[in-house]
C-alpha cells in the first residue's frame, strides 16, 4: 500500500524536519542529519533537493531567507505539528514494545 | 596519445545503474565522461582512479536551457557540499563523480528517485517513444498491407526491402523499452515501498544488433542500388545521407547557438523544432520531386535507344523498332527483379494502326524459395474465375498450354468464356516467370525467340 503523503514521516524526513526547528540551509542539514545520528542516518543532497521542495508546497517549512543560491527554511507550525504527530507515534511504538516484553518476563 | 575520445553508448535512458557502473569502468582505464554530445559521449583522459559515479535525473531541466536555472544550481550546489562533481549532463539526466571513499548517494529515498525517474522520463524518454512507435506502427501497418496486396512487386523493390528491415527494428527498439520501462517502473515502485532501491537495467546487445542489422541492410541495398546502374537512386540515397547529416548537424548547431544567446528554454524549443521540420520538409519535398521528374522522363522511352528491352517487336516482327514507342518500368532487389515493357505504335508515324503492339512483364526470382509465391501470384492476376465481380460467362481464366514451343517448363494461356483463348500467355521457367500479351497470334518460332530472348 502507497504512503499517504506524510501521514507518517520516513526517519530521514524525521530529521530533516527536526533539523528545521531552526533556521537552517540545506547545506547544514545535510551535515547535521549524520551528527545528530552518529551517522547513521544519512540524506542524499537530491533526496534534500526534494524533500525541501515537498515541504514547502506542503506548508510544513517556509524559506525565511535567500543569499544568492543559499536558501534557509525553518519549521512552520503546521510542520512542527506533523512532526509532533511523528514523535507520538514513535514513542507509542517504543511503549508497545517494551509493554510486549514486559508480559513476556512475567 | 589522445586525450579526448568519443563513442557511441547505447544505454537506456532510465538505466542509472548500468551507466554508473560503465563509467566507473572506465574511470579505472583512464577515461572521464566529459559531455555528452548528439553523435556520442566524449571521455577525456585522466589517471586511472576509482571513481564513484551517480546518475539522476533533474525533471526540471531541459536540453534547451541556456545555462542551468537557479533551482539547478542550488541542487548542484548541494550535490558538490557532499563531494560530487557534475561530469556531464543531458537534458535531465545529471551524471556525477565523487572521488571520496564510500561517499553518501545524492538519492538515499528510493520512492523519491523513482518519482523523479518517472517525471524525467515523461518529459523526454517516453514521449519520444510514443512518437516513434506511432511512427514505425503506421510504417510497419503500410508496409504490411502492401506486402498483403502485392508480394511480389513490394519484393522486387530494395528500397522497400530496406525499409521492410528498418521499420520492424526502430518498431521492437521502441516496444521493448517501453516494455522493460513500464515493467522496471512498477517493479521500482513496489520495492521502494519497502525501502529498497531496484537496480535497472538496458539491453545493449538489443540496440546494437539492431544497429548492426539495419547498416547491413543498408549496405547491401545501396550496393544493390550503385552495382544496378541506377544513377537516380544513388542520387536519391547520397542526398538522403547527406542531407539527414546536415540537418542535425544544422539543428544542433542553432540549439547550441541559442543556448550561448542564453535565449529562454521556450524560444530556443521552438526555433529548434521549426528549423528541423522546415529542413527535413525541403529535403524530402526536394529529393522526391527531383527523383519523380527525371524518373518520370525516363519511363517513355524508345526502344533501340539506350534503354533496350530483352525483347523486342523487330525481334518478332519484321517491323522498324523507331516506329515504335516503349513504356518500361521495374524493380529489382536481392529477392526478385520485376520487369514491365510495353511497346505500342508510335501515332506519329504513318500507319500506326496496321502495327502490332507486345507487353510483357518478367519475374526473376533469385531466392527460390519465392518461385511458389511468385508463380502462384501470377496466375491469381488475371484469372477471373473467383472474383465474384466479374459476371459468370464474361470471366476470364487460366487455361494449360504447350509448354514445348516456349522452351518452358510450364506454360498457360488465358481464356475468355465469351470470346475463346486469348493472345496472352503465362510461362514459367526455371528461375523467371513471364506474362507476355501478344495483338498477333504468334508462329512457332516466335514463341521459341520468346524463350531465348525473356527464358534466361
Amino acid at each position: 500500500m502507497p504512503r499517504a503523503k506524510f501521514q507518517t514521516l520516513t526517519e530521514q524526513m524525521f530529521y530533516v524536519l527536526l533539523c528545521l526547528r531552526e533556521e537552517c540551509c540545506g547545506m547544514d542539514i545535510l551535515d547535521r542529519v549524520p551528527a545528530m545520528t552518529g551517522k547513521r542516518v544519512s540524506v542524499g543532497s537530491g533526496t534534500l533537493y526534494d524533500l525541501l521542495e515537498r515541504f514547502c508546497q506542503a506548508g510544513m517549512i517556509r524559506e525565511t531567507r535567500v543569499e544568492g543560491r543559499k536558501r534557509s527554511y525553518v519549521l512552520t507550525d503546521q510542520g512542527r505539528e506533523v512532526l509532533a504527530k511523528e514523535y507520538g507515534r514513535i514513542c507509542a511504538q517504543a511503549e508497545d514494545y517494551r509493554a510486549a516484553f514486559r508480559e513476556e518476563e512475567r | 596519445m589522445k586525450d579526448r575520445k568519443k563513442r557511441v553508448e547505447m544505454f537506456s535512458f532510465y538505466d542509472h545503474t548500468g551507466i554508473e557502473a560503465h563509467l566507473q569502468r572506465m574511470a579505472g582505464r583512464g577515461w572521464l565522461l566529459d559531455k555528452i554530445g548528439a553523435f556520442g559521449w566524449e571521455y577525456r583522459r585522466i589517471e586511472p582512479k576509482e571513481l564513484t559515479f551517480c546518475v539522476c535525473y533533474f525533471s526540471k531541466a531541459s536540453g534547451f536551457d541556456p545555462e542551468p536555472s537557479e533551482d539547478q544550481e542550488t541542487f548542484y550546489d548541494l550535490c558538490r557540499h557532499t563531494g560530487w562533481t557534475l561530469a556531464a549532463s543531458s537534458a535531465q539526466m545529471q551524471i556525477f563523480y565523487n572521488e571520496r571513499e564510500d561517499p553518501v548517494p545524492i538519492e538515499t529515498d528510493p520512492v523519491l528517485e523513482v518519482e523523479a525517474i518517472h517525471r524525467s522520463a515523461k518529459k523526454s524518454f517516453l514521449s519520444v517513444l510514443l512518437l516513434q512507435l506511432f511512427v514505425a506502427l503506421m510504417n510497419a501497418a503500410i508496409l504490411s498491407s502492401r506486402l498483403l496486396a502485392d508480394p511480389v512487386r513490394t519484393l522486387a523493390d530494395d528500397s522497400t526491402l530496406f525499409l521492410m528491415v528498418c521499420w520492424p527494428a526502430l518498431l521492437t527498439i521502441c516496444a521493448v523499452e517501453l516494455g522493460s520501462y513500464h515493467l522496471w517502473h512498477r517493479r521500482a515502485k513496489r520495492a521502494a515501498e519497502h525501502g529498497q532501491f531496484l537496480e535497472t537495467s538496458s539491453r545493449p546487445w538489443l540496440q546494437w544488433g539492431v544497429l548492426c542489422t539495419v547498416t547491413f541492410a543498408f549496405a547491401l541495398w545501396t550496393a544493390s542500388v550503385a552495382t544496378s546502374g541506377r544513377t537516380v537512386e544513388t542520387a536519391v540515397i547520397v542526398l538522403l545521407l547527406l542531407g539527414t547529416a546536415v540537418i542535425i548537424l544544422v539543428t544542433d548547431g542553432i540549439r547550441r547557438l541559442l543556448k550561448r544567446r542564453k535565449e529562454p528554454a521556450k524560444v530556443s524549443r521552438l526555433v529548434t523544432m521549426l528549423v528541423c521540420g522546415a529542413l527535413s520538409i525541403l529535403l524530402t519535398v526536394g529529393v522526391v520531386f527531383g527523383a519523380l521528374r527525371v524518373l518520370t522522363g525516363s519511363q517513355h522511352s524508345r526502344p533501340g535507344s539506350e534503354d533496350e528491352a530483352p525483347l523486342t517487336v523487330e525481334d518478332l516482327l519484321d517491323e522498324d523498332v523507331r516506329d515504335y514507342g516503349q513504356i518500361r518500368s521495374g524493380s529489382r532487389s536481392l529477392l526478385l527483379d520485376w520487369s514491365y515493357v510495353y511497346q505500342y505504335p508510335r501515332r506519329d508515324v504513318e500507319g500506326w494502326d496496321d502495327r502490332l503492339g507486345l507487353e510483357y512483364t518478367v519475374t526473376l526470382v533469385k531466392a527460390p524459395f519465392l518461385y511458389g509465391l511468385c508463380r502462384e501470384k501470377a496466375l491469381e492476376e488475371r484469372d477471373e474465375l473467383g472474383d465474384d465481380r466479374v459476371p459468370q460467362g464474361h470471366k476470364e481464366f487460366w487455361g494449360p498450354a504447350d509448354p514445348g514451343p516456349w522452351g518452358a517448363a510450364e506454360a498457360y494461356r488465358l481464356t475468355a468464356q465469351d470470346g475463346g483463348p486469348l493472345e496472352i500467355y503465362l510461362l514459367c521457367y526455371e528461375d523467371r516467370i513471364v506474362d507476355i500479351r501478344f495483338e498477333w497470334p504468334p508462329a512457332p518460332e516466335q514463341m521459341a525467340m520468346v524463350g531465348e530472348k525473356l527464358g534466361g
